[in-house]
């Protein structure tokens, strides 16, 4: 009898993405989309009067796809095992795509999730774009969606192969890459665009006042953060914080952007949405809502950093006065994605018809504010 | 923050909302939080946004006017961490008290312990006294009256 053994992939940071509830909507006022008709300002003054509460209704289903979406080519997804990825891979499975995963951990959640997949090595190592060239060519994949913004410095290096290949990408200038994941760069930015940021100093806090975040300059997610509230406590945070980058602590509430930016840099889909819960750095619940000022100060926030293509924006409405702060652009899509796919913005297909060169379709990227998204855990189960 | 401001909020909030989460007293309650000044701590309002509710608060942030700040602090307050001395007790704290049993005399769910907690009376600093008090609730009523006016 042949040797049997059973792995069960129980997607932890992963399989966030791979399961998503719309729990709740508020359905007493007509359902509505929010059209991207341009990012002018126009604030409502007047409010709404609050509507009687019908039930609420859940749907476990995974975000549908509109009509529209069958065209799309065979898709070669990187970071399988992220949550953006996997929210990638179900919402281009979703659409009736072709997905092929690749990782460089071979147990990556996403490989099981795809039509194909393989893996790859690290964008650090010399054969990275050899080898999606090759995954893709056995497996027909005709285009390439990064989902890990570390990796895109890398790729822009490999344009040429993969044009060679036959493979379309499109990715966002590599300067303006390294200025979102560098923070203090990305600080400074920020600062010189009049873009509203919480103060920033690196390797030690002259200036900044407290209580403090220590991070990492260059890290991502919720590794290497310490919360600070005690000045004597300031410099462990420091010593024990890689390139520490000491920021004051913002006190609000958190919201991120799911974004779209077209090649000539204008945001042709935002979905605002409020980070209810989050699990290392994950949005696990969330709530779509609409602020045309807000999307007029991300369109800001992307020109001066010159960012094109899927983009996540995070900040926060400042518990102080209600005003918006802007903390982090991660020039990819997020974890989180599932929620604001969820709200109706096709995110992903539209991405992937600007990488054939198609004409991005703001009608397709309008969506639902008042979604709410609880996320869980599923698992994958393989037998071999 | 002083722990009188924090049953206060608490009670007024109990208090919006036995009108009915979708009351506009909801609302009313929504702008005095959003009124005051200086901005208490999330400690402070925890316990109210945990009456109000996560659901209720992120939709009042949907909705333009005053009550949307009291929305923002009460919701950022329901969703901060504990602070650390919730979790490890400070040195400088005087010790917890005895085990006490329940003290619940079925009046309300608020004043039911649970077994294993206890809790220590102690003098406390009110940073803001009643007058300011009244002062911040007569500027909320008012905004609020201009609201649904």
């Amino acid at each position: 009898m042949a040797e049997r053994s059973e792995i069960t992939a129980v997607a932890v940071g992963a399989a966030l993405g791979a399961a998503a509830v719309v729990l709740w909507k508020r359905l007493s006022a007509p359902r509505r989309a929010v059209p991207m008709a341009g990012v002018t300002p126009a604030k409502v003054s007047e409010p709404r009067s609050a509507p009687a509460e019908p039930p609420p209704q859940a749907s476990a289903a995974p975000p549908t796809p509109r009509a529209g979406t069958a065209a799309l080519p065979a898709v070669l997804v990187t970071g399988a095992g992220r949550p953006a990825g996997v929210c990638v891979i179900r919402a281009l499975k979703a659409a009736g795509a072709r997905v092929v995963a690749a990782d460089s951990d071979e147990t990556a959640v996403g490989l099981q999730l795809a039509d194909a997949g393989g893996t790859i090595p690290t964008a650090d190592e010399h054969d990275f774009v050899a080898a999606l060239c090759e995954l893709a060519a056995a497996h027909g994949a005709q285009t390439i969606v990064s989902t890990v913004a570390e990796d895109v410095p890398a790729l822009a290096k490999g344009s040429a192969a993969f044009a060679v290949a036959g493979l379309a990408s499109w990715l966002p200038n590599p300067a303006a890459v390294r200025t979102c994941l560098d923070k203090w760069t990305f600080a400074q930015a920020v600062a010189a665009a009049k873009i509203p940021h919480p103060p920033t100093n690196l390797g030690r806090a002259n200036g900044v006042g407290g209580p403090w975040i220590v991070k990492s300059r260059f890290g991502g997610g919720a590794n290497d953060v310490h919360t600070v509230d005690d000045p004597a406590e300031l410099p462990w945070a420091i010593a024990h914080t890689p390139h520490a980058l000491v920021q004051t602590r913002v006190d609000g509430l958190e919201f991120a952007i799911d974004a779209l930016v077209d090649r000539g840099g204008e945001l042709v889909g935002a979905v605002p949405r409020w980070r209810l819960e989050k699990e290392r750095g994950v949005s696990t619940k969330g709530r779509t809502f609409e602020d045309r000022e807000l999307v007029a100060q991300a369109q800001h926030l992307v020109s001066a950093l010159g960012l094109e293509g899927p983009v996540s924006i995070r900040g926060f409405m400042l518990s102080s006065n209600g005003l918006y702060c802007f903390t982090h652009v991660n020039p990819s899509f997020s974890g989180g994605l599932s929620l604001s796919l969820a709200a109706g913005a096709d995110l992903v297909g539209e991405y992937v018809r600007g990488i054939v060169g198609l004409p991005l379709r703001r009608e397709r990227l309008a969506y639902e504010p008042g979604v709410t998204t609880e996320r869980f855990y599923d698992e994958v189960v393989i037998t071999a | 923050m002083s722990s009188i401001m924090k049953d206060e909020l608490e009670r007024l909030a109990r208090v919006a909302v036995g009108y009915g989460r979708d009351d506009p007293a909801v609302d009313v309650f929504l702008v005095f939080v959003g009124a005051l000044d200086p901005l208490p701590d999330a400690a402070t309002l925890k316990p109210a946004a945990r009456v109000v509710g996560k659901l209720r608060l992120a939709r009042s942030l949907d909705r333009p006017g005053e009550s949307r700040l009291g929305a923002c602090r009460l919701l950022a307050a329901a969703l901060a961490a504990p602070p650390r001395g919730e979790v490890v007790r400070r040195e400088d704290e005087p010790p917890a008290a005895p085990v006490v049993a329940p003290t619940s005399a079925g009046a309300g769910r608020s004043e039911v312990r649970a077994t294993g907690t206890a809790t220590a009376e102690r003098p406390v600093r009110t940073e803001r006294r009643v007058p300011e008090l009244v002062d911040a609730l007569v500027h909320a009523i008012r905004s609020a009256l201009s609201i649904f006016a």
